[in-house]
Order: structure tokens, then C-alpha cells, then sequence
């Protein structure tokens, strides 16, 4: 059956294809002209629902709550989603599970959930090229994740998927008590042209973390929490002992740096590099505390407290480092926290903690760069059909169900005798049941994200904390929830660029006076138009 | 230039020696690290050159639950077949294309010529592979491949180079064209069949992308592809995920490290048994006459 070239394919085509310039001619400032949508959408009302009471409260706002021990009492189960089978195309950065014959965690999942669920999945470095050759011919799942931003967007959303404000705006989606309970700032990510586009996949409002290694700082005599530049560069130096091989960093700290000049913004890539006041966007490569920030680098590199093999080293090697106490930092996402305590099994003491960035001379507020509010979003592919866009809805709502509940026992860990057994209160996965739930179900939708970490409590305990002192100070991306096409689609080079400057200037090849020509260079190509499109969509 | 002096072979011998080290020591060290403690490895910050406790843990972790055993076998079956049709495909065209007059012959040729220039892209191949029904399909992996141009052309001008008169008394005796293909012409090309197959079966091997794209459910993916999920796990910083649900996973390193040696060990048991026709193929074409 030959695909019919509509216009409606051809735009998915284009966008899929990276063809935006060609499509930009046609349809020129698309992004940012009216689909007739009236006003900013409604965005999905917030009743938060848990099954448990949680050990360490959700506060303040944006907080996840903590769990001790893994509670016992599973709240009743919610009704199975009958219906026929859903497919689904989502992305795993873990290994592959076993397919379904051979996988007892799926075949309970489908019991359970009472809907068959059949996943495709790839690991996602290739996710990009999957959902384009995916969309490009026209057989779509059920449900796509969609990570990421692609070009064209708002077009590619409204001709390949369904649109979702009329089930979930406003007090519409407490028909799915368990959507409901997803934070709004992650909504607010899934919003394209004022319309609500897919579930979203939350994440902790924690960005990135300068993990610490809280036994090496307190066999230093070191405090937790610097509260000066001038502490944090003490601090350094006594954790760096050269002739022992051993040294602070395994990598330039430039984003604790950025968030001391009171700056935030994850470099390179350049992410959260935007500041809003009174409408007017401003990129933070512009600002003199961003100057000031590479004058502090170049003068912490050359202080020698950075591991000589720093440049190019793999993440897997910086962690290494730091388990193995040759750095006592790594800078890594909220979301790989627990993961170091799996790999630190055989470090006697080993205690994890993060650091806040202090403010330059220790007085004034912090500043924090918040992480992505989610991981990616799912859409539903395009359908007339709403019972089964009501059946795909109730499929979502029952794999976020929160912590606690029956059902989060089926989706993480499976048949209790089978794939996991309890320890204690905790349960802990069989050797089969690691493998079998690698199974992306997490991927389509889950719940907001708890601390839990089975078999010990500091680990919560550190998080949480971390979390308290952390949340609070975030400055929120006031990017969250506006489109530029000219970001998404001609910025990437330009942005490379940049970020090789940055990197010259930090290795100390180039002088800091290089950053103003490069960062003038970038917005006279893409920064400017960046920005226009930004207020313009702020201001409607 | 008579015989080399005791210190010309002492000198040979070492560098030679150097560099059959600079080759050696990282596949040992692969090989060490794959078996390394957890401690020990963290100890070395990296790779190991000797470990004083082997442990099977990372192959264990790799191989548990059956996956890669059976990616394994899909790679080698897809290796094989597809290998053994390129090869019949190549041969037939190039043969057809190394003979002056056979039909269509000079648009034949350009045609082949000209997919060296450029590549069409991934959508419109895999619209291509959509339309003729082949998605899902192991032979996705095979037929959109089957024919390399550039291999066409080597092996077109190592049967150019076959003498015509041995061609020519063959059809004076009144043999067919495909009589002297596979009397004369074959027997005489053993090494340049071996070299091409060799590019081919590796091709086969180390192809991902196309599985990725083509191949709907996990349990029919090559190694190669499944392998990739347990080493791509370098998200750059700034990435939201670094978490993994496998707890106490052997560290990264020597799970990565068990992946190599698992991924080279089919190829290094083969490459002994076809050793030879390389050996004669570099040497074809060295001395005339």
C-alpha cells in the first residue's frame, strides 16, 4: 500500500527530515503565527495523590517525598483498562529486556493492567532517527515518547498526533486521578501552541549535582557546604595532593561556577541559558558575571585541582574516579543518584552527598539551575476515535500510579516470589527480574519521582536534604513551555561553535577575552532571532 | 646486500617486537579487564593490565537472560546468508560487466558508478524498505546492501586482468559463459572472492543502524545492536539521565570490556581458516610474467 503524499505527509516528511529550512520558505514564521487557539491553554489541574505517607514530607514545593523503608500497605488496586492491545514506540537507556514469551514481569503487567501492552523500543543515541523514519512512514503506534524537540515542531505535533487539551485541561483530566497528580511544570513542557500535546514523563526539580564524596571531605576536616569562592577554593586545595595521585575535580566545574556569579545554565549545549525581566530575554553569555565566571575557571584550572586527564575523559571514567577516591567530586544529573550506591558496594564509608553552589563572597541568595521538568512526553497518534483515546488515557493513568500502590509493585518489581522477594519490608529484585524489568514501561509514563533507596536510609536521608536546600533556590527557565523554531532548528551549529570557544577559554588555550567576540558572533546569528521569538510568544 | 648483520636482525626484531606490543597490550588489557574485581578496577581507575582476582561477573551480567546468545546467533545467521548472496550478486555482475559487449553493458556499468557519488538518506530508504513489505524482516538487513558498488568494481578489474585467451579457447571449445564463470574464471579468483567476502561478512557483522531502523521487536536484533545498549551509556552531562534500574551492575568498565571480547570472539575463531587466501590475495598482481 503506497503512503499517499498529502500535504499533511509531506510536512511530517520535511519536519521528520530535517528539511525546516525548505519548509521555513513555505510556510515562513510558522512557528510563532495564531492556529486560531484563544489565549494560553488551561494547562491540567494538580491534585497530588499518593498511596503512602511518605517518611519525609513533600515540602517545600517541588520536593519529592521520602521513603525509608518501602511501605508495607498497598492500597487496593484500580480497576484493569479492558480493552484491545496498545502498541507503543519509546526509548530505554538500559539494556533490552526479554521479549514478551520469555518475560513473567511483562506477562503479570498485561495481567494486571488488564490491556495487552506491546513496546518497541530502542536505545535512545538512535531515538531521534526511530520516531522520524517512524512518523516519515505514516505506520505510528498507539503511543509515541517524544524526547526532545524536533523542528517544525508545532506542525509535526498537529498533523501526525492527537490533540489532547479537550481530555486534560483544567479539571478534565481528574478523570485520571493519577495524571492529575503530575506536577504542572511538566505539563507546561508538553504544551506546543497553546495546546497540550501528551503525558508527560516528570522528573526531580533537581538539575545537575556536584556529587560529593562526604567521607574524603570529612577525613579532611572539610566542611559540606562552602559558603564563599574563596572556601570553595581552599576547599579544592586541600582535597588535591598531586604527588598522591589525587586531585578535587574530574572535571571543569564550570556550571557551580556560572550559579556563584549568580548565573544559571548548563554548558556546553547552552541549556538554560536564558533570563527573563519584565519581558525583555536576555542570554546569560552576555552578562558581565558570565565573564566573571570564565575568569574564575581559567584561575581555578590553572590552581592544578583538576584531574590532568579531565578533557575527553567518558562519564563512566569520571565516575570510576570518584568511587575509587582519585577525585572527590563528579558532576552528574539528579536522576543518576542511586546509581553510585550500587557501584560503591565495595568503598568502605562511602557516603554521597551534593553540593551547593555558595554566592561569591557568601552573602545575597543562591541561585540553582533547575533540571528538565520531564524526560520526555507521550503523545497519543493521530485518532478520531475517543474511546480509544479514553482507553489509551486510562492505560497511562494506571502506569503512574504512585508509589506504594499495588500497581507500582507490578511495574518495578513484578511477582513478589518470582522476580523479586522481600527483604524485610523492601523487596529486591531477582537475578531474572533484574533483566525482565528493564522493560521501557518508565519511558511511556510514571509517576513523580520518589527518594527511596532500598537498604539505607542516609542515602534518603542525603537526597532529601540535598532537595530541601536545593528546591527552593531554582530559578525557573522562563523558556518553560515557548517554541522557537530558530532554536530548533538553526541553532545547532552555531551553538557547537560556541561551545568550543568555551571549552579554549578553559583550558586556557584562548583568553578570556575571546568569549566577547564569539558570544557577539552567536546572537548576531541565531541568539537575536532566538530572542524575538521568545518575547513574542511571552507576550501573547 | 648480503646477509644482515647480527645487530640489522637485532634491531629488526625489536622494533618489530615494539610493535607487535602496541598491538598485543590492548587487547590484553580488554581481556584483563573484563575479568578484573570490582576493587581492583576501581583501584587502577580504568584498565588492568593483571588481575590477581578473576571474576566472571560481567559476563555473567551480559549473558544472563539469554539475549545475547540469541542476538549472537541472529548476527551469525544474517552474516552468513547475507554474505553467501552478496557474493553470488557481486560475482554475476561483475563478470557480466568485466565482459566487452555484453548487453546493456555501458549503462549497467554507469548505473553502478554513479550510487558511489551519494547516498539517498535514511527516510527515503526506509520508505523504500516499507513499500516493498520487507519491514520487520531479516532480509531488510540484507537486500537494501546486497550489492556495494565499490566491490563490484575491484572485482570487475581483477577478472579484467584474467588473460582473454584463456577465455576465448574456452568458447572456441564451446563452453558457456556460465561454464567458464565457474570453470576457469572462479578458480582463478580465489583470493579476491576471499578479500570481498571479508569486507562483506564484516559489513554484515558490524551493521546496527539498519537493524535499529527495520527491526520492530528487540528480540530479533543483531549483536552488534544489543550490545550498543549496554555501552551507550555515556549521556553527556546536562542529559537528564544517568540512572539505570540495574542495581549492583558490575562496574561500567568491565561489562563494556566483557562486550568487546564477546563481540570479537566469533570473528577471531574464523579468521584463522580463511587466513591463507588473504595471504595469497595481497600478493596478486606483485609479479607479472
Amino acid at each position: 500500500m503506497a503512503p499517499t503524499l498529502s500535504r499533511r505527509r509531506v510536512l511530517a516528511l520535511g519536519a521528520a527530515a530535517g528539511l525546516g529550512p525548505l519548509l521555513g520558505a513555505c510556510g515562513d514564521g510558522g512557528s510563532s503565527s495564531s492556529n486560531g487557539s484563544t489565549g494560553p491553554v488551561k494547562l491540567p489541574t494538580y491534585k497530588p495523590v499518593t498511596a503512602a505517607t511518605p517518611d519525609l514530607a513533600a515540602e517545600p514545593a517541588g520536593v519529592s517525598p521520602g521513603y525509608l523503608t518501602y511501605p508495607t500497605a498497598s492500597g487496593a488496586a484500580s480497576e484493569p483498562v479492558r480493552g484491545e492491545a496498545v502498541t507503543a514506540l519509546t526509548y530505554t537507556y538500559d539494556p533490552i529486556a526479554p521479549a514478551l514469551g520469555s518475560n513473567p514481569y511483562w506477562q503479570n503487567l498485561n495481567d494486571k493492567l488488564g490491556t495487552e501492552l506491546k513496546i518497541t523500543y530502542t536505545a535512545s543515541a538512535d531515538y531521534k532517527s526511530k520516531v522520524a523514519t517512524t512518523i516519515a512512514g505514516g505506520d505510528l503506534p498507539d503511543m509515541v515518547a517524544i524526547q526532545g524537540v524536533f523542528q517544525q515542531m508545532p506542525a509535526m505535533l498537529k498533523a501526525t498526533f492527537t490533540d489532547l487539551t479537550e481530555y486534560l485541561s483544567g479539571d478534565a483530566v481528574l478523570a485520571y486521578p493519577n495524571l492529575a497528580g503530575l506536577p504542572t511544570d511538566a505539563w507546561r513542557s508538553a504544551v506546543y501552541d497553546q495546546r497540550i500535546w501528551g503525558i508527560p514523563v516528570p522528573r526531580a526539580r533537581i538539575g545537575t549535582v556536584l556529587y560529593t564524596r562526604a567521607d574524603l571531605l570529612a577525613k579532611a576536616g572539610l566542611s559540606l557546604q562552602p559558603t564563599s569562592w574563596d572556601e570553595f577554593k581552599q576547599m579544592a586545595t586541600a582535597l588535591t595532593d598531586e604527588r598522591a595521585g589525587r586531585w578535587a575535580f574530574g572535571q571543569i566545574p564550570f556550571s557551580t561556577i556560572l550559579e556563584m556569579n549568580g548565573i544559571t545554565g548548563n554548558w556546553p549545549g547552552g541549556a538554560s541559558a536564558w533570563q527573563a525581566k519584565d519581558g525583555v530575554f536576555t542570554h546569560t553569555g552576555t552578562t558581565p558575571q558570565f565573564a566573571q565566571a570564565l575568569q574564575d575557571t581559567v584561575e581555578l584550572v590553572r590552581s592544578g585541582v583538576i584531574h590532568p586527564d579531565q578533557a575527553g575523559a567518558p562519564n563512566t571514567k569520571r565516575n570510576a574516579w570518584m568511587l575509587a577516591g582519585t577525585t572527590s567530586f563528579t558532576i552528574g544529573a539528579y536522576a543518576g543518584w542511586g546509581k553510585f550506591y550500587g557501584q560503591a558496594k565495595n568503598v568502605t564509608g562511602f557516603r554521597l552527598t551534593g553540593m551547593l553552589s555558595p554566592t561569591r563572597d557568601g552573602t545575597g541568595t543562591r541561585v540553582r539551575t533547575p533540571g528538565p521538568t520531564l524526560s520526555s512526553f507521550t503523545a497519543i497518534a493521530k485518532t478520531d476515535d475517543a474511546d480509544r483515546i479514553k482507553q489509551i488515557l486510562k492505560v497511562l493513568n494506571w502506569l503512574c500510579s504512585p508509589f506504594g500502590s499495588s500497581e507500582y509493585m507490578a511495574l518495578r518489581y513484578g511477582v513478589e516470589g518470582q522476580t523479586f522477594n522481600r527483604n524485610g519490608s523492601d523487596p529486591t529484585l531477582t537475578e531474572g527480574g533484574r533483566s525482565q524489568t528493564l522493560l521501557p514501561v518508565r519511558y511511556l509514563a510514571e509517576a513523580s519521582p520518589v527518594i527511596y533507596e532500598p537498604g539505607n536510609r542516609q542515602a534518603v536521608r542525603d537526597q532529601y536534604d540535598h532537595q530541601v536546600a536545593g528546591v527552593p533556590l531554582a530559578v525557573p527557565d522562563p523558556t518553560l513551555g515557548l517554541y522557537s523554531e530558530t532554536a530548533a532548528s538553526k541553532a545547532a551549529s552555531a551553538q557547537q561553535e560556541l561551545d568550543s570557544v568555551l571549552l579554549e577559554i578553559q583550558l586556557g588555550n584562548k583568553p578570556v577575552s575571546a568569549w566577547q567576540p564569539a558570544i557577539k558572533q552567536f546572537m548576531d546569528r541565531v541568539g537575536n532571532k532566538i530572542k524575538a521569538e521568545y518575547e513574542e510568544q511571552a507576550g501573547r | 646486500m648480503g646477509e644482515p648483520s647480527r645487530l640489522g636482525i637485532g634491531a629488526r626484531g625489536l622494533v618489530l617486537g615494539l610493535g607487535c606490543l602496541a598491538v598485543v597490550v590492548p587487547f590484553w588489557a580488554v581481556l584483563m579487564t573484563s575479568i578484573a574485581s570490582p576493587e581492583e578496577i576501581s583501584r587502577a581507575g580504568g584498565f588492568v593490565l593483571w588481575t590477581r582476582e578473576p571474576t566472571l561477573d560481567a559476563y555473567r551480567a551480559v549473558l544472563s537472560g539469554g539475549i545475547v546468545t540469541r542476538a549472537l546467533m541472529v548476527s551469525t545467521g544474517i552474516t552468513a546468508v547475507g554474505t553467501a548472496l552478496s557474493l553470488v550478486a557481486t560475482i554475476a555482475l561483475a563478470y557480466a560487466l568485466s565482459r566487452p559487449g555484453s548487453l546493456l553493458h555501458k549503462p549497467i556499468l554507469l548505473m553502478t558508478v554513479f550510487t558511489l557519488l551519494f547516498n539517498p538518506g535514511i527516510i527515503p530508504m526506509y520508505l523504500t524498505v516499507k513499500q516493498l513489505g520487507l519491514l520487520d524482516n531479516y532480509l531488510a538487513l540484507i537486500l537494501p546492501v546486497l550489492l556495494n558498488a565499490f566491490n563490484v568494481i575491484v572485482m570487475r578489474a581483477f577478472f579484467l586482468e584474467i588473460p582473454r585467451e584463456l577465455l576465448e579457447s574456452a568458447f572456441m571449445d564451446g563452453a558457456g559463459e556460465i561454464r567458464i564463470l565457474l570453470r576457469i574464471v572462479l578458480p582463478l579468483s580465489k583470493a579476491v572472492v576471499a578479500v570481498i567476502g571479508l569486507f562483506y561478512a564484516v559489513a554484515y557483522w558490524n551493521a546496527f543502524f539498519s537493524a535499529m531502523l527495520y527491526l520492530q521487536s528487540p528480540e530479533k536484533w543483531p549483536l552488534q545492536l544489543v550490545l550498543r545498549t549496554y555501552v551507550v551509556n555515556d549521556t553527556p552531562i546536562g542529559s537528564d539521565q544517568l540512572s539505570s534500574n540495574l542495581e549492583n551492575l558490575p562496574p561500567q568498565i568491565s561489562v563494556q570490556m566483557a562486550i568487546l571480547v564477546i563481540s570479537i570472539v566469533p570473528i577471531l575463531l574464523i579468521y584463522p581458516f580463511i587466513q591463507k587466501h588473504f595471504a595469497k590475495g595481497l600478493m596478486v598482481g606483485a609479479v607479472k610474467g
